[in-house]
């Protein structure tokens, strides 16, 4: 696996709605097989860039390339959507079939594939996913977890090099978020797909092999080690490597506080 | 009212309406609401209303949830019965006759969501409808806004109800006063289901796009199929028809 492959470039990519300017000057360069995270407070342009990042919006100044095309080049949209697969926030918009099975099939269907063949894909995909026994269920009765990771599946269907999540874990519970977010690392640890998750909450972007932080529409870039992580996940990995068994539902100041009070009894 | 919604609501069982070709319901909806239509006498009617209470039958759902989605109905019932009494000479017996057949295309249309998946609903009309190709008639668009639209109908329903208890937990009152006291305050509600359900279509948009939508000739994962249950549906369905042109003709 060559990790130093460039899959998506940005290039002083600017993006702007009528006469105000989400995005200036974005520069950021994510290799195959990477995971990078993109933290940013509420309209900062977190999903202005995602969409640029597989040719939904074309960028008003400089270019955006992916595996060597540029999505301003119309003739090659669909191999862009196909390498860079969107999740989106809210699982609910974003299901498309009435089974499982038919949801991953939506983006199969419009690729044109024969029946044996998706069949084949879908198998695959929902075990890869951990969702092979909800297969025949209507994807309106998941949990929100379920979801998210059933409109993964349908991105896996496609066979991306990356995927691109837009606050896919914000609505989601802590079992669901930590269940999709540990699905995304093995993914790419063992399928070297590259990863972009944009969130934002840091603890999300901790793992990550590089952050970039985006505020006021500017990108700053981190490597994951020295991002300025919280005091209490500081604390936390401090207290770990004396031996204390801490549970990884501590993230906040107010849970760390509430563990250490209660001498860890009753937990976070 | 909202939550009797029944659109898009697929009742999900093994049952012989279920199993059939959405191509040979769709027609056979199509079939019966002529059917129930041309009939005007009491015998006819009668026919009629055994054949909806047979598919009722063969579909397996449970009466409780057939009827639920009639409620809404009764009101424009009650009305348009009134109106007949006073206002048609031998009103008792015609406002009895078309509240009969009212209740039966409601009823079979009913049947017809509950018994199929709002993607078989679109595969059936694209297939159907895939000569129209020809004359450049967006087919296959069609099919999609069909059954998104299917799908979506339940979602927006539980919507408004959420949006509903959030206004009355504020104060909000949809129970009293004049009709058009009500009427202006459930602008409350409609105004937020309405901005929701274009934010959800952008989103799907832009979900519906990501997935390639529009890239080539789509395919199907389960392409229609008829099989011999089907034969017997068309051959009850054109018997049907054969029985109420009859009827019409014999005057009965």
């Amino acid at each position: 696996m060559t990790r130093s492959r460039t899959l998506i470039e940005v290039k002083a990519a600017s993006y702007s709605y009528k006469n105000t300017k989400v995005l200036s000057d974005v520069n950021l360069t994510v290799n195959e097989g990477q995971f990078a995270a993109v933290i940013g407070p509420n309209g900062s342009g977190k999903s202005t860039l995602s969409k640029l990042l597989n040719a939904l919006l074309i960028p008003s100044e400089g270019s955006v390339i992916v595996d060597g095309h540029s999505t301003a080049d119309s003739s090659f949209v669909y191999e862009i959507r196909k390498t860079v697969g969107l999740v989106l926030q809210n699982p609910d918009n974003q299901i498309i079939g009435d089974t499982v099975e038919d949801d991953v099939a939506f983006s199969l269907e419009n690729m044109g594939l024969l029946p044996s063949w998706m069949d084949q894909i879908i198998t695959d995909v929902l075990s890869r996913t951990g969702l092979s026994d909800l297969r025949f269920r209507n994807p309106r009765e998941l949990s929100g977890g379920q979801k998210q990771l059933l409109a993964i599946a349908s991105v896996l269907a496609m066979k991306p090099k990356c995927i691109v999540l837009d606050e896919a874990l914000s609505m989601l519970d802590k079992d669901g978020r930590c269940t999709v977010l540990s699905l995304l690392h093995r993914l790419n640890k063992t399928s070297g797909l590259s990863v972009i998750l944009i969130t934002q909450d840091v603890q999300d972007a901790l793992e990550a092999d590089v952050i970039f932080s985006l505020e006021g529409g500017k990108v700053t870039q981190f490597s994951a080690l020295d991002f300025p992580s919280p005091f209490v996940a500081d604390l936390v990995s401090e207290l770990r490597k004396r031996n204390l068994s801490i549970p990884s539902e501590v993230v906040s100041d107010d849970s760390l506080i509430r563990y250490l009070t209660c001498g860890g009894k009753c937990g976070a | 009212m909202l939550r009797d919604v029944t659109l898009g609501r697929f009742y999900d069982n093994d049952s012989f309406l279920c199993r059939l070709d959405p191509r040979t319901k769709l027609l056979g909806l199509i079939i019966a609401i002529i059917g129930i239509f041309l009939c005007s006498s009491i015998v006819s009617c009668s026919f009629t209303l055994a054949c909806v209470i047979a598919l009722m039958y063969l579909s397996e759902v449970p009466l409780r949830h057939i009827f639920r989605g009639m409620r809404p109905f009764f009101i424009l019932l009650a009305v348009v019965a009134a109106m007949n009494i006073f206002l048609v000479p031998d009103g008792v017996f015609r406002s009895v006759l078309i509240c009969l057949r009212v209740i039966e295309v409601v009823l079979v249309s009913n049947l017809l969501c509950l018994s199929t998946r709002p993607r078989s609903v679109a595969s059936g009309v694209q297939t159907s409808l895939g000569w129209m190709k020809r004359f450049k008639v967006p087919v296959n668009d069609i099919a999609t806004i069909v059954s998104v639209a299917l799908t979506f109908v339940p979602l927006l329903a539980d919507e408004a109800k959420r949006i509903r208890d959030a206004q009355i937990s504020r104060g909000a009152d949809f129970s009293k006063g004049s009709l058009f006291r009500r009427a202006k305050a459930s602008l409350a509600i409609i105004v937020p289901v309405f901005v929701s359900a274009i934010q959800r279509s952008e989103d799907l948009a832009v979900a519906m796009d990501c997935r390639l939508y529009g890239c080539t000739e789509p395919t199907k994962l389960h392409p229609l199929s008829y099989s011999y249950e089907d034969a017997a549906a068309y051959i009850c369905i054109f018997t049907y028809l054969c029985i109420v042109i009859l009827m019409k003709v014999g005057r009965l």
